[in-house]
């Protein structure tokens, strides 16, 4: 479902990314981890098109992205963008539209979707993500857990096949973490296949089928979480977890 | 200057309440300072007062002369004081001045505000048109036309009289020009200008003399005793034969003024006697309220255009390419450093010399400059609005596979918008009120419509006050939108 190969991302000169590769097969539920300023944000924007890079390929599905801003690359975003979702660690929800509006926004201007059958669309989503009661309050009025689960519905409208999520924990309390790792267990089995940047390893373990250690750039350790909390391989994973 | 117009009014209403300020005679005040103060527009130009051109800062021309010898009489000096010319009457009754000498004909309107002397010059009313003009050969040919004359003139008085849609302007060469390119059918004005800024151009002719009109000497109406040693110092200037000497050397003498020497106290009161009588009306009112349209037609149309295009302009500057990210960025600079007045000459006047095909009716010019100029603005608060909608919003429009211009239509502008609009709603106060300076290119406002009633009524008082009326009923809906807009973005829903 989706390779990245040899990706090389370089702010100013300097490599944020060094040569990183790996495979997510379809369904499956992946978390991207390691330590702040390891490169996890920069590699999901990547993968978006959000950000150019330096070196190597990102497929995902069929769209294979290079380095560079041909034609041809603006069509593979497009069509990464067509197939995997993204939630920001922030969320972004455009703050001039309701709740129900975000989700219907890009169905309608985007895809093309008839008003009427968005909106019902948009309904059956907010009420998934359990929103149904505020989906005329505009994003400002919604709590941080709120405006997540509004960001994760806006991103099911476009019906992706993908999702990629950023630091979804940051904003939740425990009892709140509990409810998302259920929603996403949800749509992880009507397979969803799930890439999610976090340095939460209980949620990780609660959740995800593998976990990437991401420090400096690189990939420093990669496998199934239970066995990685238990025996870490590399020393900079040790230190990490916080098990020195 | 025009926006003057309302403050001098204020200024007149307060020393109308007050009442007279200066106490004794106004001669003996004059003779014991040594000095007749005379007021004048040195734009005028020649052969009035006006700057030596080979001695700049030396004021020359025949009232220069004139003002030189009646003060002689006196045995005082003459001291000229620069005023605006369309202000002469009001500034001399502040007491600016003692005396105003500057081409100031006699009409019955200025007869009930101030006190004439004797004439010191006789001039013929002139009908300009085209060479190729053929309909036109008398005053009774113009009704319905557009005509040219400068505002507030024995002209205009003459022109409204036979019903011809008379076109105001403030300067001398305009009419002429104008004229030239077809945007009015004639001007009638006196000799002195028509010859000299009319007839000069192998596309002009002269179709008629129209009527004689007087250059007199005005007093405030209270300076009895100075009006009459003026008037007596005057007639023997005249038949000493001083004044045709004075008129001969600004070649401006001619046969017609052997009158001036044989005029009489008699004369002067036959001249003067028909003060018209007009008071603010119903159909004033009508015409202030036409006025307030052409104000709001004016200033909306300009707004829309300068917010359109100052979207343009922001969006350019952020998205465009750099080499024409800078031209919009010029382009601001440009409109923002410099005057409107002069952005709104060069459109309707200097285009029209550049070519016939850029040629613009005074209302679009008026809208299109207004617009040009606000657009600068708005572009600007645009920008601001823009750089406060966080990035993040345009990233999640990206993520969600939305086009760049996608997302700028249905994210970007509409946030900033909201950002801008307190901005936008108090520039368009501001604008409306700039409105008024769109009169110098013949546009007939609020403004205008107030100076012109004001000279025909003799009083600033009402007219005045309704102008001002007339504003804060536009812009007061217009400040209550902008305070609540403001309050609304300060984060209620
Ligand atoms: N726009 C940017 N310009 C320059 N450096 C950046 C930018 N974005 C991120 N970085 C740098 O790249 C590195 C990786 O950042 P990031 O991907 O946000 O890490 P993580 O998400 O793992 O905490 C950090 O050192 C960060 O400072
Ligand atoms: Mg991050």
């Amino acid at each position: 479902m989706i390779r990245v190969d040899s990706l090389v991302k370089k702010y100013g000169g300097r490599a944020v990314l060094r040569s990183v590769t790996f495979d997510i097969p379809r369904g499956q539920v992946t978390a991207l981890v390691g330590p702040s300023g390891g490169g996890k944000s920069t590699l999901l924007r990547c993968m978006h098109g959000l950000e150019f890079f330096d070196g190597g390929t990102v497929k995902i599905d069929h769209a294979e992205l290079t380095p560079g801003t041909s034609r041809k690359n603006r069509t593979a975003i497009s069509a990464i963008r067509a197939t995997a979702g993204l939630v920001f660690q922030q969320w972004h929800l455009f703050a001039h539209m309701t709740a129900l509006e975000n989700v219907m926004e890009a169905p309608i201007q985007v895809q093309g979707v008839q008003p009427d059958v968005a909106l019902r669309k948009a309904r059956a989503l907010m009420d998934k993500v359990g929103m149904s009661h505020r989906e005329n309050a505009l994003p400002r009025r919604l709590s941080g857990g709120e405006q997540q689960r509004v960001a994760i519905a806006r991103a099911l409208a476009m019906e992706p096949k993908v999702l990629f999520m950023d630091e979804p924990t940051s904003a939740l309390d425990p009892q709140r973490v509990g409810d998302l790792v259920e929603l996403l267990r949800g749509l992880a089995s009507e397979g969803l296949t799930l890439a999610m940047v976090t340095h939460d390893m209980r949620f990780v373990v609660d959740l995800a089928d593998r976990a990437i250690v991401l420090s400096g750039g690189e990939i420093i350790e990669d496998g199934p979480p239970k066995a990685m909390l238990a025996d870490p391989k590399d020393a900079r994973t040790r230190a990490f977890l916080g098990l020195d | 200057m025009k926006r003057l117009s309302l403050g001098i009014a204020l200024v007149l209403l307060a020393t109308a309440c007050g009442g007279d300020s200066s106490t004794g005679s106004a001669l003996a005040r004059v003779r014991a300072s040594g000095v007749l103060r005379w007021g004048g527009d040195v734009q005028g130009g020649e052969p009035y007062a006006f700057e030596d051109p080979s001695h700049p800062g030396r004021l020359v021309g025949f009232e220069v002369e004139l003002a030189d010898a009646i003060a002689r009489e006196l045995h005082v000096r003459a001291r000229f004081v620069q005023n605006d010319w369309s202000n002469l009457v009001p500034s001399l009754d502040r007491g600016s001045f003692d005396i105003a000498l500057n081409g100031l004909e006699v009409t019955p309107a200025r007869s009930g505000s101030v006190t004439f002397t004797r004439p010191y010059y006789i001039f013929t009313e002139y009908l300009v048109v085209r060479a190729d003009e053929t309909r036109i050969h008398s005053l009774s040919d113009l009704q319905g036309r557009r005509v040219g004359t400068l505002a507030s003139s024995l002209a205009w008085d003459m022109l409204r009289n036979v019903g011809a849609d008379v076109v105001p302007y403030e300067g001398v060469e305009e009419p002429f020009q104008d004229l030239e390119h077809g945007r009015t059918d004639a001007v009638v004005l006196d000799d002195i200008i028509a010859t000299r800024y009319g007839l000069n151009r192998p596309t002009l002719k002269l179709a008629a003399q129209v009527g004689d009109g007087y250059y007199s000497i005005a007093t405030r109406q209270n300076d009895t005793d100075l009006a009459r040693a003026i008037d007596q110092a005057l007639a023997r200037i005249t038949r000493s034969g001083e004044l045709r000497r004075i008129l001969a050397r600004s070649h401006i003498d001619s046969e017609k003024q052997a009158r001036l020497a044989t005029w009489t106290d008699q004369d002067t009161r036959d001249l003067v006697g028909t003060h018209s009588a007009s008071h603010m009306s119903g159909a004033h009112v009508w015409l202030f309220i036409e006025g307030a349209g052409t104000t709001l037609l004016v200033s909306t149309a300009a707004m829309l255009l300068a917010i359109t295009l100052g979207l343009g302009l922001a969006l350019t500057r952020r998205y465009a390419p750099r080499p024409v990210a800078l031209l919009a960025q010029v382009y601001v600079e440009l409109f923002r450093g410099t005057p409107v007045l002069l952005q709104l000459y060069v459109i309707y006047f200097g285009l029209s010399n550049l070519s016939p095909h850029l040629q613009l009716a005074a209302l679009p010019a008026a809208i299109l400059g207004l617009g040009l100029n606000y657009a600068a603005y708005e572009s600007e608060i645009y920008r601001a609005g823009m750089d406060a909608v966080p990035q993040g919003q345009m990233d999640a429009a990206a993520a969600l596979n939305m086009s760049q211009w996608l997302a700028l239509r249905r994210i970007l502008i509409p946030q900033a918008l909201r950002v801008a609009l307190p901005g936008v709603t108090n520039d368009f106060i501001a604008l409306l009120k700039d409105s008024s300076l769109v009169s110098v290119i013949t546009v007939v406002e609020l403004t205008k419509r107030m100076t012109i009633t004001a000279v025909d009524v003799r009083s600033w008082f009402l007219p005045g006050l309704l102008c001002a009326g007339l504003y804060l009923a536009m812009s007061y809906p217009l400040s209550r939108l902008s305070s609540y807009l403001e309050k609304r973005l300060q984060g209620e829903p």
